[in-house]
């Protein structure tokens, strides 16, 4: 069932931009941040060769790489040799690489575009680095057009979900059946609730997208609060949450108000942050009707 | 402190419970629920479900690892002894690692059960290692260093390779005690009560097993059976706690160590008092935390608190341990024979290095699969290659001439680098600087590594210098270092951020950012920091006669340990740099070098420093060719490389002497 | 400078001024001068101020019962120990003012305790008795192989000088470091118990050994041992200590006395007269 939904996701992914093979500008970039692969995928670019396509597809999902995208291997150490032997013209970096540019200077000309920055609210950033990406594949036009429509739909899906969902929501991940990561507002997922006009439970100072560990209790502090989980979900964490008094008693469990999510990249751009929005508005669009 | 008090032991820790309970009272007064309706009842909750029984976990945890601990030591008559000391901790880590991804089923059926057999895996590992030297203490404390350590890397690349299902690990190995539920205080009661049980049953054999084996066997007593019924018995309890919260450091070394210095004289007191201790430690400790949590949560696990405490707990405990009994150390050892012409070996060790390295160059895999280099693609490939070869080689290298050094100045064949704990020492100084910004670069990241390593240097012998750096003093520093360090790695991984996984991938070792001006400053430091061990080498001739032959020979031991050691940190923390804390290099070298017949200790360092090499490059190049193109950490590859012959090394011959 | 010292002692010490050692048997400059040597530790003192000399050609045996502090007396004397009082001096000079190559090319110590020195042959463990003599960086030369080969045959290890040590016999292996310290070309022998593990042959052989040493090469032997027999057979001098305090000294015939040993182990002993000296028993 789950991967009936995602095949669905995968196919209305794209539906901005049809795929376009061609190798815009007849450049071959490798791209090492994921948040950079979504959106070259998005804009039509396939990138010759990007990190941990394995665990991408599982964890990030769409827009869903081409199999012909070759895996360089780890995003903190990846192949610089194979990286060598496919001769890039190009290479993508975010902020959290900019240390390997050294090394990856020697293979290509390596472009920085930051996402997540320190004290910043990511969405904006990402914005800028999908006009440069645009930009750098002459596609200046359809990077302009997707900026567009993504706000447009965020703002569309917060138009909608504003009418329904009246309570501030944590947005979280589930390590194990007694903590939770929350997602503050330097994250994309709060930078993106922020833009549907929406309330982030979760006030605390967060760094780099996601706090702490914390213990579930934590969730209590703000009890009308509604709980996104975002995926994926440890099979035994989903077994034993039920068990918990704690999660049971949270208004927001006992009103239907906490959903799970589909799996997104936790560091995306504005792909993710689109899936982001469109999973919420499915998990929680119909909760004026449920409460 | 308990020692030097005129505050009686009992009043002391009276004092100590007193002080968890005052925390603990607050924090059932600001959570008691005062709010009415859905807030209120919550707050009743998180109270009767939250509050409470984490108490109860903090106290039960640590009474069952102060039993645990107890029983360890009294059984293998090592004072030392205890679950993360054993690396019983570390293997049920790596266990469940192992289990999440590969056979979620079994963790579903019982987490439990899946540490237990982690944790039983590693000690019998131990002690299969040093079964053959009677379990002597510190060899029994070296070999478990070293297993933890390695199953540590193990977990990391698992975690690394995994990424995100691995989030709960993350928790689970920082030790938390965060709780919603009695499940896990109950299981921890029902371990103890077992716990307590069995060692009530067996006090008796338990009693004549601390006068040795050969005592206990001529008074009857049956001591393989009642020995390993009290192994099994306390490695259950720890991995239950394991299973319930997470890893949890140092309960288990330090309440029974503190109960025999609070005046627990006989084992039935000490079986009263060093569960008491350990509750009231680890309540005392989960208590602070509390009170220190911000709203964002708490700013270290709990276990990585008891770690951090512990360190200096442990630098202050250690001295005051009746530690060496050193039994039957002459364990006859078969021993190797000698090189008929050692120059002879030393040129075809050097031959090997080269054609290793040649390899390594030239042969490699691509998009299509195998292919030999040539042509442009090689020049531009071994521009790559090279670098990291040099860095990988060079830290072998490094760590070959370092353990020769260790071993020959501790006398003990089983230490290696890793025991001055100035790896970790890198890694904490890593973190520090990755904890300020998560975008540092190569250059900050490098400097931060250096100066961690540096502190612990100057710590190591600082703490070293008053005994003159005997081995024992060099084995507390370092265990004292290593755990400080761990705990600041343990405690920033636990964030479960970026920076985590940068930390990880360090942790397993990494020589896979190496650039050209890195391998140079790698060669540089082997070129200025290995000579003068060779100059060095007419004083590591006399070590192994043993201090007091040494000075008579007139050799100023204070000062050459002082120098040597000095040398043989900076090497291992330059190497540390490149290839991480951990590998097996710096111990299976100067074995494989005496093996060989290197026996002076000229020749066993160059020896060691070419076997270094070529094993360090030929686990760069499998490390880059086992998964490619996903490349596996070097460290681990370098221990799963060492760590078999090592096992096999000493398990040859192994019959039991004493 | 020797005189002041002397003089410090003399004033330091307290108490009744300590028995001089008898001058009758020394002949020349003693090898050793102990005056007032002092160990403390934790408050207690092991080892009370004593006076001893030692002379050259001869051995010397320390004996006592457990905790005598006649080990300790021996460490301070091999500067393995940092004496809490008193001054000593080796051929007229303070140890204190040697440095540690110098005094190890006057002083061998032999450790009670020998390390099983693995994966080393016997001609390299003799070979490290030439350190004090080349140092760190100096050439191994013909000089110190010499040396080496002599100290072989001296203690009749030739045959096995290319063995490893850790495989030879607990006899043969405390012969090899005796050899080494004879390679050291000391003029001084310490030996802390170099008979506590042999049995009876190997004990008389090590013994006839060490003798054979201070007669030959001239070298004075200061030796730790328990068996007092033993020690009055193989010795020209005996120190008996007792609680740190020396209880008797004198030459083997004077200590093997009912009375004096009585003094010395706090024990009923017997004496049986023999051809040659006599022996003590427990009766």
């Amino acid at each position: 069932m789950l991967l009936a939904r995602r095949s669905l996701l995968a196919a209305t992914a794209l539906a901005v931009f049809a795929p376009r093979r061609a190798r815009a500008a007849g450049k071959r970039v490798a791209v090492i941040d994921w948040g950079h692969l979504e959106t070259c995928l998005a804009l039509g670019v396939v990138p010759v060769a990007a990190t941990e396509l394995r665990q991408y597809r599982e964890i990030a999902v769409e827009p869903a790489p081409p199999p012909d995208v070759a895996d360089i291997g780890l995003r903190g150490s990846p192949n610089i040799e194979l990286l060598r032997m496919i001769a890039p013209d190009a290479i993508l970096i975010s902020d959290f690489y900019e240390y390997q540019r050294p090394l990856l200077e020697r293979i290509a000309p390596t472009v920085n575009l930051p996402v997540y920055q320190p004290g910043k609210p990511p969405y904006a950033l990402a914005e800028r680095s999908t006009r440069a990406i645009g930009g750098m594949f002459g596609l200046k036009a359809e990077a302009e057009a997707f900026v567009a429509a993504a706000g447009a739909e965020i703002e569309a899906i917060g138009q909608r979900l504003g009418q329904v969902a009246r309570h501030p929501i944590f947005i979280v991940s589930l390590g194990d059946s007694r903590h939770f990561r929350a997602f503050g507002a330097d994250s994309m997922f709060g930078d993106v609730i922020a833009r549907l006009g929406l309330e982030n439970a979760w006030t605390d100072r967060t760094s780099y997208s996601a706090a702490a560990p914390v213990g579930l209790e934590a969730l209590a502090r703000v009890p009308e609060a509604s709980v996104a989980v975002i995926g994926p979900t440890p099979p035994e964490v989903r077994r034993t949450l039920a068990e918990n008094a704690l999660w049971s008693a949270l208004p927001a469990v006992e009103q239907g108000r906490a959903q799970e999510l589909a799996p997104i990249n936790h560091f995306g751009a504005l792909p993710s942050a689109l899936r982001f929005a469109r999973e919420l508005e499915r998990a929680f669009g119909g909760e004026g009707r449920a409460g | 402190m308990p020692a030097n008090m005129r505050l009686s032991p009992l009043a002391f820790w009276a004092l100590a419970a007193a002080a968890a309970a005052v925390l603990f009272a607050r924090a059932v007064i600001t959570g008691w629920p005062s709010a009415g309706g859905v807030e209120g009842r919550l707050q009743e909750i998180v109270l009767t479900h939250g509050t409470l029984p984490r108490a109860a976990t903090a106290m039960l945890a640590g009474a069952t690892l102060g039993l645990s601990g107890l029983l360890l030591q009294r059984v293998l008559r090592n004072p030392l002894a205890e679950p993360s000391t054993l690396g019983v901790s570390a293997g049920a880590q790596l266990a469940m690692a192992a289990a999440t991804i590969h056979a979620p089923a079994l963790m579903a059926f019982s987490v439990g059960l899946v540490a237990f057999a982690g944790g039983l895996f590693t000690v019998a590992l131990v002690l299969a290692l040093t079964w053959k030297r009677g379990l002597e203490p510190v060899s029994v404390v070296l070999a478990g260093m070293m297993t933890a350590l390695t199953a540590n890397a193990a977990s990391a690349a698992l975690i690394l390779a995994n990424g995100e299902y691995l989030f709960s690990l993350f928790i689970w190995g920082g030790g938390s005690l965060t709780q919603q539920s009695w499940g896990p205080a109950l299981s921890l009661a029902v371990a103890l009560a077992v716990g307590l049980a069995a060692s009530a049953l067996l006090l008796r054999p338990l009693a004549l097993l601390s006068l040795g084996d050969a005592a206990a066997r001529s008074l009857g007593g049956a001591v393989s059976l009642s020995r390993f019924l009290v192994i099994g018995v306390a490695v259950w309890m720890a991995t239950t706690v394991a299973a319930q919260v997470g890893i949890i450091g140092f309960v288990g070394l330090a309440a029974p160590a503190l109960a025999a210095l609070s005046g627990a004289r006989s084992l039935k007191q000490r079986l009263v008092l060093a569960p008491v201790i350990g509750a009231i430690l680890l309540w005392l400790t989960d208590g602070l935390v509390q009170f220190f949590a911000g709203p964002g949560g708490e700013r270290v696990p709990t276990g990585a608190a008891t770690a951090l405490l512990g360190g200096p707990l442990l630098i202050w405990l250690l001295p005051r341990l009746k530690l060496f009994e050193w039994p039957s150390l002459a364990g006859g050892a078969a021993q190797a024979r000698r090189a008929a012409r050692p120059l002879v070996l030393l040129a075809l060790l050097a031959a090997l290095a080269c054609i290793v390295f040649a390899v390594a160059i030239v042969a490699g895999r691509g998009p299509d699969g195998w292919t030999l280099a040539s042509g442009q693609l090689l020049a531009d490939l071994a521009d790559l290659r090279i670098p990291r070869l040099v860095a990988a080689a060079g830290a072998g290298a490094m760590l070959g001439v370092a353990g020769v050094v260790i071993q020959r100045i501790t006398g003990n064949p089983l230490a290696g680098p890793e025991i001055l704990g100035v790896g970790m020492g890198a890694g904490a100084g890593l973190a520090a600087v990755l904890l300020a910004s998560a975008t540092a670069g190569l250059g900050w990241q490098m400097g931060g590594s250096a100066l961690g390593a540096l502190a612990v240097l100057l710590l190591i012998l600082a703490l070293g210098a008053r005994g003159g750096l005997g081995p024992e003093r060099l084995l507390f520093a370092g265990i004292a270092a290593n755990a400080l360090c761990s705990a600041v790695l343990t405690a920033i991984i636990a964030l479960g951020n970026q920076q985590s996984y940068m930390l990880l991938q360090w942790l397993s070792g990494s020589t896979g950012r190496v650039g050209a001006s890195e391998a140079l400053a790698g060669l540089v430091g082997l070129c200025l920091l290995a000579p003068p061990l060779f100059l060095a080498a007419r004083w590591l001739d006399l070590f192994p006669l043993g201090p007091a032959a040494a000075r008579s020979l007139g050799l100023a031991v204070g000062r050459a340990r002082f120098l040597l050691v000095a040398c043989a940190a900076l090497l291992t923390a330059l190497a540390a740099l490149f290839v991480g804390p951990l590998s097996f290099i710096g111990l299976i070298a100067p074995h494989l070098a005496r093996l060989l017949g290197l026996g002076r200790a000229w020749q066993q360092l160059l020896g060691g420093l070419l076997i270094g090499a070529a094993l360090m490059a030929l686990s760069d190049w499998l490390a880059r060719m086992a998964a490619f193109p996903y490349q596996l950490p070097i460290g681990l590859f370098a221990a799963l490389l060492g760590g078999p012959y090592l096992i096999y090394l000493l398990a040859k011959g192994a019959e039991r002497h004493g | 400078m020797t005189g002041t010292t002397g003089q410090s002692i003399e004033n330091g010490s307290g108490g009744p001024a300590p028995v001089s050692a008898s001058g009758s048997d020394v002949q020349g400059v003693p090898l050793y001068r102990l005056r007032g040597l002092t160990f403390r530790a934790g408050g207690r003192a092991i080892v009370h101020p004593i006076d001893l000399d030692v002379p050259p050609r001869q051995v010397l045996a320390l004996v006592g019962p457990n905790g005598s502090g006649k080990s300790t007396l021996l460490k301070m004397m091999a500067r393995q120990l940092r004496p809490s009082g008193g001054a000593v001096e080796l051929l007229g000079r303070p140890v204190t003012t040697m440095s540690d190559r110098e005094f190890a090319r006057q002083v061998a110590y032999m450790p009670q305790f020998t390390p099983p020195a693995e994966g080393m042959t016997v001609r390299e463990l003799v070979g490290l008795g030439r350190f004090p003599w080349h140092g760190a960086l100096g050439r191994f030369g013909p000089d110190d192989a010499a040396k080496v080969e002599a100290a072989l045959v001296q203690t009749d290890l030739t045959e096995m000088a290319g063995r490893m040590v850790d495989s030879l016999s607990g006899g043969e292996r405390q012969r090899a470091w005796l050899a080494m310290m004879v390679a050291q070309d000391a003029r001084c022998l310490l030996l802390d118990e170099p008979t506590s593990a042999l049995d009876i042959a190997h004990q008389v052989e090590m013994l006839k050994l060490v003798r054979k040493l201070a007669g030959g090469s001239g070298v004075g032997v200061v030796i730790v041992i328990h068996d007092i027999n033993m020690a009055a057979r193989f010795s020209d001098r005996i120190v008996a200590l007792r609680r740190g305090e020396v209880a008797a000294r004198g030459a083997p015939a004077d200590i093997l006395d009912a009375a004096v040993l009585k003094r010395i182990y706090g024990l009923e002993m017997g004496i049986l007269p023999t051809a040659g000296l006599p022996v003590s028993y427990v009766p």
